[in-house]
């Protein structure tokens, strides 16, 4: 639980390393170097397999909520307010970040293709790199995690104050109570913010091709727009619905594996913030080898 | 009718073994507890006669991971007394309330409720347990983004059909009966938690769980950090409600005037076992080296 990370990262390096230390460790009266070394294998092998107990319960959470989740009452006011508080709090954050990522892409592709010339592709060039990736993907490790976070520390303290229980002990489902509304609202809100977010970096890179370039923003916008087919959108959205999902369920499985303590809820809290993003990285690779052949 | 014998000690309990009998048929009588067929010493056609026992714990192994917390733990709950579990701070006297309601399970032996095993239990068996059994948390646990009314109403939203008229209703009984009632409290129902004294807070919690008129009520350490004027006013409570609503209760606390005070028997936790459960008078009396030590409040 302590690094989430280890999972990725231990797993190529701790097996060939791991295996052959671990067994010639066994001469003990040598000097301190083996038991360093044993010591540090033993430090990644449980590592490995505090992250794969961690992926295991995340994976188990997100069965429960999709099993238990769509089931009358399907709670659609919770559903609703927890959109309110996760997407409509995040706009501002999500209209500045999408901006200044369009101005900036647009500023340094627009600096390269001056010298050679070609300007004028300006907005062929950002419009890829910006819906199918930047996007989404900024935002997701952004607004995502503000989400993820701001749901353990909720969850963390309902855990610490035993909250969690007393849902349980009256006879409700905290699965059903507390993770779908939010799964649900991360899963919505995000493709939202990430399609409002399409707009506002174009916008940016409207306004730089304009200013900076001299490229007409009318003749950007027709170039940016040429360039995109239905599957660009549809991937961008994509991707922005399975890391709204994740900065869910991770925010969540946080949460509910609070340990006891105030620091506790600190501690997961920080945790959240690794593991959304190093989920969203990894998500986003994975989505990206898989829609790449397709376009 | 044996745990109500007149305990020279505990005070209101001399007074209670001629009411007790009566009690049952009263209580069964509750608005709340007929909407919702919750009847006491009636469970899916099995019956449990006052003084059978209605939670039994038969050998039960717990442990959280090398953290042994119970081995081979007897202990039996008897319809319509009050139970007192005491022990030092992490020996597992909460973990012992959880098992009952479900929210912790035993690795080895039993926590039966009606001879029925907790732990096998499937999603709807234990609403409906959790219904019948209710836990009032250490802290009180109310949900703090909800208003008393909508905490105290909790359980009635979630497993009747009533409107929100009645819930509001019943709540401000449940409220009434501890004594928080909105007559002298108007504002109380549309207050959140966060502005309550702690031991409102406690309080409120108990409103919230008699809302459903259980026929269990789990104290965890209800008087624990209250001044001792609170601390006599919760214990009066626990009395008031086994007397009022005919409630089957155990309460978990290491205050001993508490424990004397609210108990038909008292059980000692020690060495991952209950050795010594007995009614008042008889515990008083156990001259065992480790009662007296943690009775009389001395660290060996
Ligand atoms: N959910 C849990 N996971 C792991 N350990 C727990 C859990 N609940 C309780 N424990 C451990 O069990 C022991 C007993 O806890 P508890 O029942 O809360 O003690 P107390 O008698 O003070 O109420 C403690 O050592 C605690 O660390
Ligand atoms: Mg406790």
């Amino acid at each position: 639980m302590t690094q989430p990370t280890g999972d990725p990262t231990g797993d190529p390096t701790g097996d060939p390393t791991g295996d052959p230390t671990g067994s010639g460790a066994g001469a003990e009266p040598k000097s301190d170097e083996p038991s360093a070394l044993r010591e540090w294998v033993i430090n990644v092998g449980t590592t490995i397999n505090a992250g794969i107990k961690w992926c295991g319960g995340l994976a188990v959470m997100f069965g429960q909520a999709a099993i238990r989740g769509p089931r009358r009452p399907f709670g659609l006011f919770d559903i609703s307010y927890q959109i309110v508080q996760l997407g409509i709090r995040s706009i501002p954050v999500t209209t500045m970040m999408s901006l200044f990522v369009g101005m900036i892409l647009a500023w340094q592709f627009g600096e390269a293709l001056a010298d050679f010339g070609a300007k004028n592709s300006l907005g062929y060039v950002t419009s890829l790199a910006l819906v199918r990736e930047l996007v989404p993907t900024l935002l997701a490790v952004t607004v995502g995690t503000k989400m993820a976070t701001g749901m353990t520390a909720e969850l963390g303290s309902m855990k610490v104050t035993e909250q969690i229980d007393a849902i349980s002990a009256l006879g409700a489902d905290p699965i059903k109570k507390l993770v779908w509304p939010r799964l649900v609202a991360a899963s919505i809100a995000m493709p939202l913010l990430v399609a409002w977010g399409n707009v506002v970096a174009m916008l940016g890179g409207m306004l730089i091709s304009d200013t900076v370039f001299d490229v007409p923003a009318g003749y950007f916008y027709h170039t940016y727009i040429d360039e995109l087919e239905p599957l660009h959108y549809i991937m961008s959205e994509t991707k922005a619905l399975v890391f709204g999902g994740l900065a869910g369920i991770v925010g969540c499985y946080q949460g509910f594996t609070t340990k006891f303590g105030t620091e506790a809820v600190g501690l997961a809290t920080t945790e959240t913030v690794i593991a959304v993003s190093v989920m969203v990285l990894l998500a986003d690779f994975a989505l990206t080898t898989f829609f790449m052949p397709i376009g | 009718m044996n745990d109500a014998k007149p305990s020279p000690v505990a005070g209101p309990a001399s007074t209670q073994s001629g009411v007790l009998a009566g009690v049952s048929a009263m209580s069964n009588s509750s608005g709340v507890r007929r909407a919702i067929g919750t009847t006491i010493g009636q469970y899916h056609g099995r019956t449990c006669a006052r003084g059978e026992p209605v939670i039994e714990f038969n050998a039960v192994d717990k442990a959280f991971g090398p953290n042994v917390i119970y081995r081979g733990m007897n202990l039996k709950v008897r319809l319509g007394e009050t139970l007192t579990i005491i022990g030092g701070s992490g020996q597992g006297k909460s973990v012992c309330l959880k098992l009952m309601i479900g929210l912790l399970h035993a690795e080895g032996g039993q926590v039966c409720y009606y001879g029925e095993d907790v732990g096998r239990m499937n999603a709807e068996q234990l609403r409906e347990l959790r219904m019948r059994v209710s836990m009032v948390f250490q802290g009180g646990a109310l949900f703090d983004s909800m208003t008393i009314a909508r905490n105290v109403g909790y359980a009635l939203r979630e497993h009747t059909d009533m409107g929100d008229a009645e819930i509001n209703q019943r709540a401000a009984e449940s409220l009434t009966l501890v004594g928080l009632g909105p007559d002298e409290y108007p504002e109380i129902m549309e207050q959140m938690p966060a502005v309550l004294s702690v031991g409102q807070r406690k309080r409120v919690a108990l409103a919230r769980s008699i809302a459903v008129r259980p026929e269990v009520i789990l104290y965890d350490e209800p008087t624990t950090g209250l001044d001792p004027s609170n601390c006599n006013r919760i214990a009066r409570m626990i009395r008031k409600l086994q007397r009022e609503l005919g409630v089957t209760s155990i309460v978990v606390t290491h205050d001993m005037t508490t424990a004397w005070y609210v108990s038909d028997r008292v059980a000692l936790l020690h060495n991952k076992q209950f050795p010594f459960v007995d009614d008042v008078p008889t515990f008083r009396a156990i001259d065992d080296p480790i009662v007296r030590d943690f009775i009389e409040g001395r660290t060996s």
